[in-house]
């Protein structure tokens, strides 16, 4: 039987061990998530030269990113695949699910339809870097307090979705607030629960 | 009990709000390689040629696979029984890129192995492809007249059913309904898309795989490797929702595995959303003639129902099985409920979301319904009048039954007593209004699992199970369950799941968990409790020495009677054990089939009709539930949301279209494919009745992740109808159904 | 995707010019709709001109005569602007009906009035498509069924899908011009004007010349429309395209219709006006009677196909409901 402390095998390190292992431990830190301090390119020892890279540097959570992406990449998939900021999720990859939200200075959008590239003078904000010296966001907490989720796979889209939608002032009514988080599609139909939790956030 | 009741938040909530969990294909594997499937652009077929030149001259491009030169792989046993969790796992016998057989719309004909992600998709695009085209000819739903027999309903169940004499008593009855109902193919489409990460080591595999069965996908990826099973790890600890299609193993996996063991690298492969809709099941449309005899007084003689489901041409079965649910509804001593497949170029349909129940209930209740208008009899009079005291179809009676509660309770809440029974006659602002109502079941299911417990010496407790997480909350009721039969404080428990290489246990489909997983972690941590007590009197230099082990508990993490007492800390450290950890397997007992266990609800529903343009739509809803004791009422009220807003899909929304020049969908994309989201949802009332089944099980639940929102199908249209007068038996609504009244 | 160039343009006539320098050039504003189509495999640009970086283009400004609109304002910014919402408010109404706020802090106006084709068959490389490829011919004109979505108005052989804009049926309505910027000159047009119905000979559906950006959108406030609405029908309640919408524009005085406008998105290959019905209304009272006669008279040109046939009269309800709810909303309503 594997135990957690066991010696690393090829093909993944410990810290990805350690990423995969940890479910939720009551009352215990939970390890960071490496992509949360990522400053420099992650997989150095991949020999691949991506072809017609390009050198960006990206604001990412206050921090400044210098790396070499495929200028193809979508600022989605650079965060996930490069940085391993594995928070904001792939849910379709077409601007149909809402999944992938992000903020691009302070305003919300879809990190699956745009070129990572074209972001070098915008301020990024990712779910990653919601919380405050590991305190939740108060949105977040009424995502907890409230149920707000069930799954979690469309939690970061829906949280990062209702900051921005509170911040816009969309929350003055139950149906104005249905209405402006219906970008976000949860398939856990945890709706009446997101919204309560964004009622909770807004006072 | 301090903690099974009580309305605890996610133990994992703050990790999911962060982004911090890590998903099956979140997780950072060093050196990893991408795939990407290419999928096919006919429904039936044969590749006539593919061409991958330009594909390979991309830079990155490490592997193209295609049936040319995919390893062998075998088609995984498919005899699935709910009833032997430990059995066969395999979703579709067909596994594409084996010959070059085209068998649905989207089936993957190449895998692009590369560097990149950009690159892998690239590639995909430049390979060329010629098919052969098979035509037919197709229908929007499963014709009758293509019908064939069944392989197997659910590995156990009867396709068809009779109890009776079904068509003498129908001929008899002084009032006879004959109608036909049809439900749509519907796709899963959890947020997070089915994908796999394969790892290799020497000879051992080890598969991420967001699953809600890891020892199903551990058994059926080794199957179709052809390599032993306990080389194979599976490891899914937390699942972007399942909804009954990431419990069998679909070809994806195997393809993936293989693949990387001939590239050579550890190798992630996502589905494409797109692929979604093609290649890992469905819902199965169904067709069906329903025929109900009764008496002028309500009382209901006889209910026939002849179910066609549409199936794949490669193998014939049916999971969305209308004939079940509605054999135990009501007490009609005369039944028929016979299933039949149509076979279509589709892949093999899978389980979704209270799998039967929701076409099963759409039909029997909007029938009932119907008979209630005929007979000029409130819709709940109807149903009280023909309530089932038993179960009819295994002539069993009721662990418990709170169904009139539910109907009585409901009604009060929603407002039942302003109905006016006239169709058309209420209305509101210049809109129709309709009221509607519908009842609910869902079976409470119980299979055995094995679970280990253990207390480590700085206090805290592991639960030990290879579960997995779908968002259900089994990691936080786990802790509840643990907390309250260990006697320790719930902060000092951790829950570990989802890896093969821990105990083993039944997947996470039909709503047991609670039952099976539940009743498992309850009996494990009595059985440690009794073990720890035992080792404080049986050590000489303990306070509790020679007190006999019933006279004592645990309470708050110390062992005692209630004047001596001694620390679970202490007492290990006595003992000089670094830990102390036991395993249990709980097993089928006679007792519990002694007894049908069900849950049961009632659904209340206000829809508004635009008189002018005939657009509709839902202002209220209303559910009372009996599901016995609720572990915890936040995540199991938050299961109820969860199904009605899929029953408000299946009603209202959701739809696969097909081309049926080819049998191709016209919408295979979330953009096209309307899942409901927030501005859909009316206001949602939905409680649980205060009875707890101690028949049930030792946990005293029944069943609630499947219970929502079965009914609530019927209970809609059937609103509708009320408002409108027009009966709408074909879901999903759809503007353009209630023209007619738009004058 | 493909590997492109990507120039950023700094000006009008840089931006202009670089797109005539290479073949299979396109314009990139928010990118929402061309990136996706990227991604697909169904555009293939040599080079991206980013016009994101051309300074003056995102002004809102009322002039007296008109509102304007700069090209490259968000949707989002255009649908709340002040300006917007108390001189031209039937634009924020449609706006605010499509995609969602993620979408629309993106998508620019250009962007909007250009989005492309949303039909299956346009987004499947293997299907025959006159929008994709020159000389095409739309399946849905070889399978005389149609399908659901087919368009009602414009029929033609390359393609049949309706046009997707909300926000350019709300402005076609109001009778908005699309200012379109050459190297040496500036022309407007109305919207009915700008667009075509899809040819055979090239895959556009815009008289957007080579040589030519869009700069903005001119909403003219001669009519004096002092009612509006918008109502979007389709199959979930919201973060859908429509099955069918409205948009109806009216001056009404002492009850009595002095000018209307009215059009409808998702019935026509082109965002769709209903001018004979516009006609009918002028002079006459604002009364259900008379919408209901309008609606009629908008209908009357429909070329219905078996699999969308439902449409003429759901489109003929559609518009009475919307006409109504244009009477029940003067400017200045909070909705």
């Amino acid at each position: 039987m594997k135990e957690e402390n066991k010696p690393v095998k090829k093909g993944f390190s410990r810290r990805n061990f350690l990423q995969v292992s940890g479910t939720g431990v009551a009352g215990l830190a939970v390890a960071p998530l490496l992509g949360a301090q990522a400053v420099e390119q992650k997989n150095p020892e991949r020999p691949f030269e991506i072809p017609n890279a390009v050198d960006v540097q990206l604001n990412i959570n206050n921090e400044t990113i210098k790396l070499k992406i495929d200028p193809r990449a979508s600022l989605l998939d650079t965060l996930r695949y490069k940085l391993n900021m594995t928070g904001t999720k792939k849910g379709c990859d077409a601007g149909h699910c809402g999944a992938c939200t992000i903020h691009i200075n302070g305003e919300r959008k879809l990190s699956c339809l745009t070129l990572a590239m074209r972001h070098q003078n915008d301020k990024i904000t990712t779910i990653e870097g919601l919380s405050k010296d590991g305190v939740l966001h108060p949105v977040q907490q009424a995502f907890v307090d409230n149920d707000a989720f069930q799954c979690g796979y469309c939690t970061s889209g829906q949280v990062m979705s209702a900051v921005a939608c509170i911040k816009e002032g969309h929350n003055k009514s139950t149906e104005e607030i249905k209405e402006y988080m219906s970008g976000n599609i949860c398939r856990c139909g945890a709706y009446p629960n997101i919204i309560k939790a964004v009622k909770a956030a807004s006072k | 009990m301090e903690q099974i009741t009580k309305p605890l938040n996610r133990v994992d909530g703050p990790d999911k709000v962060s982004g911090k969990i890590c998903y099956a294909n979140d997780v950072a594997i060093d050196n990893l390689a991408f795939g990407y499937f290419v999928s096919a652009t006919i429904a039936k077929g044969r590749v006539k040629s593919i061409r991958t030149e330009r594909a390979l001259s991309q830079k990155g491009v490490l592997k193209i696979f295609t049936h040319k030169n995919m390893p062998r792989l075998y088609s995984p046993p498919t005899y699935i029984s709910p009833f032997d969790p430990s059995g066969d796992s395999g979703q579709q016998k067909h596994v594409p890129m084996q010959d070059d057989k085209i068998a649905y719309d989207l089936q993957y004909i190449a895998l692009v192995v590369a560097e990149s992600f950009e690159v892998a998709q690239e590639a995909g695009h430049l390979i060329e492809v010629v098919y052969e085209e098979e035509k037919g000819t197709y229908e929007e739903h499963p014709n009758p007249n293509n019908a064939e027999e069944l392989e197997f309903l659910f590995g156990i169940m009867e396709g068809d059913y009779h109890r009776g004499k079904p068509e003498a008593s129908f001929e008899k009855s002084e009032v006879k309904l004959e109608q036909t109902y049809t439900t749509q193919t519907m796709h899963h489409q959890p947020m997070e898309r089915h994908g796999t990460t394969a790892v290799w080591n020497a000879g051992s595999l080890t598969v991420y795989e967001p699953t809600a069965w890891i020892f199903g996908h551990q058994k059926g990826v080794a199957e179709m490797l052809g390599m032993p099973v306990e080389d194979v790890t599976v490891i899914s600890p937390y699942v972007g929702g399942a909804f009954g299609g990431k419990g069998l193993v679909a070809p994806h996996t195997g393809i993936v595995a293989a693949a990387a063991k001939e590239v050579n690298r550890p190798l992630r492969v996502e589905l494409t959303r797109k692929q979604l809709f093609g290649c890992v099941g469905l819902r199965s449309a169904t067709h069906s003639e329903v025929k109900v005899g009764a008496e002028k007084d309500g009382t209901i003689n006889s209910i026939i129902i002849h179910t066609t489901g549409e199936t794949s041409e490669f193998q014939k079965t049916a999971f969305e099985s209308s004939v079940i649910a509605p054999r135990m509804m009501y007490n009609n001593p005369h039944m028929r409920a016979k299933m039949e497949v149509a076979p279509v170029p589709m892949s093999g349909p899978v389980p979704m979301r209270s799998p039967g129940e929701a076409s099963g209930l759409f039909l029997l209740e909007s029938v009932l319904d119907e008979l209630s208008y005929k007979l000029d009899m409130d819709p709940i009079a109807l149903r009280k009048k023909n309530h089932a005291d038993k179960n009819l179809e295994t002539n069993l009676p009721w662990t418990s039954k709170h169904l009139n509660e539910c109907y009585d309770v409901g009604a009060r809440k929603f407002g039942w007593n302003k109905r006016n029974p006239k169709v058309s006659s209420m209305t509101k602002d210049g809109m129709l209004v309709g009221y509607g109502m519908a009842s609910g079941s869902y079976p409470t299911l119980f299979h055995p699992a094995s679970a280990k417990a253990k207390l480590l010496n700085d206090g805290s407790v592991e639960l030990i199970v290879g579960t997995q997480e779908i968002g259900t909350g089994t990691n936080t009721i786990i802790r509840q369950i643990a907390a309250d039969y260990l006697g320790v404080d719930i902060k000092n428990i951790k829950v570990i799941m989802g890896n093969t290489s821990y105990p083993k246990t039944p997947p996470t489909v039909a709503a047991f968990t609670a039952a099976s997983v539940g009743t498992t972690i309850a009996k494990v941590c009595e059985q440690l409790k009794t073990n720890l007590i035992r080792l404080a009197t049986s050590n000489e230099a303990s306070p509790l020495f020679g007190l006999k082990v019933e006279t004592l508990n645990i309470s708050n993490g110390t062992i005692t009677n209630g004047t001596k007492e001694e620390s679970l800390q202490t007492t290990l450290k006595c003992a000089g054990r670094p830990y102390v950890e036991t395993q249990l397997q709980t097993q089928y007992s006679p007792e519990m089939f002694k007894k049908s266990s069900s849950s049961f609800g009632a659904n209340f529903v206000e829809v508004e009709v635009d008189p002018i343009t005939g657009w509709a739509s839902l202002k209220r809803i209303v559910g009372v539930y009996d599901c016995g004791k609720i572990i915890n009422p936040k995540t199991a009220h938050s299961q109820l949301i969860g199904g009605c807003v899929f029953a408000i899909g299946m009603a209202m929304q959701e739809a696969a279209e097909r081309d049926l020049s080819n049998f191709r969908y016209l919408n295979s994309d979330l953009g096209g494919y309307h899942m409901p989201v927030q501005a859909d949802i009316p206001d949602l009332d939905l409680s649980f009745l205060d009875h707890t089944d101690k028949e049930a099980n030792i946990l005293e639940v029944k069943s609630v992740g499947e219970l929502g929102g079965v009914g609530l199908q019927a209970a809609i249209m059937n609103a509708i109808y009320h408002a409108t007068g027009v009966r709408i038996r074909s879901l999903p609504y759809k503007p353009e159904k209630l023209l007619e009244i738009a004058e | 995707m493909n590997f492109f160039q990507y120039t950023e343009a700094k000006t009008t006539r840089d931006a202009i010019k670089a797109k005539q320098e290479k073949e299979a050039s396109y314009f990139i504003a928010g990118g929402s709709n061309l990136v996706d189509m990227m991604k697909e495999g169904i555009q293939h640009p040599q080079q991206l001109v980013d016009i994101n970086t051309i300074s003056g283009l995102r002004e809102i400004k009322n002039t007296g005569d008109t509102v304007y609109l700069g090209t490259l304002a968000s949707n989002t910014v255009a649908a709340e602007s002040e300006k917007i919402i108390n001189f031209a408010p039937l634009v924020s109404q449609s706006i605010v009906k499509g995609a969602t706020q993620q979408i629309r802090n993106m998508a620019t106006i250009g962007g909007n009035l250009m989005q492309e084709s949303r039909c299956p068959f346009f987004y499947d490389v293997s299907a025959s498509c006159g929008r994709r490829t020159v000389g095409d011919v739309c399946p849905t004109v070889t399978a005389k069924d149609g399908i659901r979505t087919n368009a009602l108005f414009g029929l033609n052989e390359s393609c049949n899908t309706p046009h997707p804009s909300d926000m350019a049926v709300g402005m076609l309505a109001l009778r908005s011009k699309v200012v379109l910027q050459s190297k040496n000159d500036t022309r407007k047009l109305t919207l009915d004007k700008f667009y075509h119905i899809p040819v055979k000979e090239n895959t556009k559906i815009t008289h957007l010349q080579d040589g030519e950006m869009i700069v903005g959108v001119e909403i003219p406030l001669e009519h004096g429309f002092n009612h509006s609405a918008y109502l979007k029908v389709r199959d979930r309640k919201s973060y859908a395209f429509a099955l069918i919408s409205g948009a109806a524009a009216l001056n009404i005085q002492t009850g009595t219709i002095l000018n209307a406008g009215l059009a409808s998105g998702w019935v026509g290959t082109i965002p769709w006006r209903f001018e004979e019905a516009e006609n009918f209304l002028q002079g006459k009272a604002a009364t259900e009677s008379n919408f209901r006669q309008a609606a009629k008279i908008a209908v009357g040109n429909a070329q219905p196909k078996k699999n969308n046939a439902f449409k003429v009269k759901l489109l003929e309800k559609i518009l009475i409901r919307t006409l109504l709810m244009a009477k029940e909303t003067p400017y200045g309503t909070n909705n």
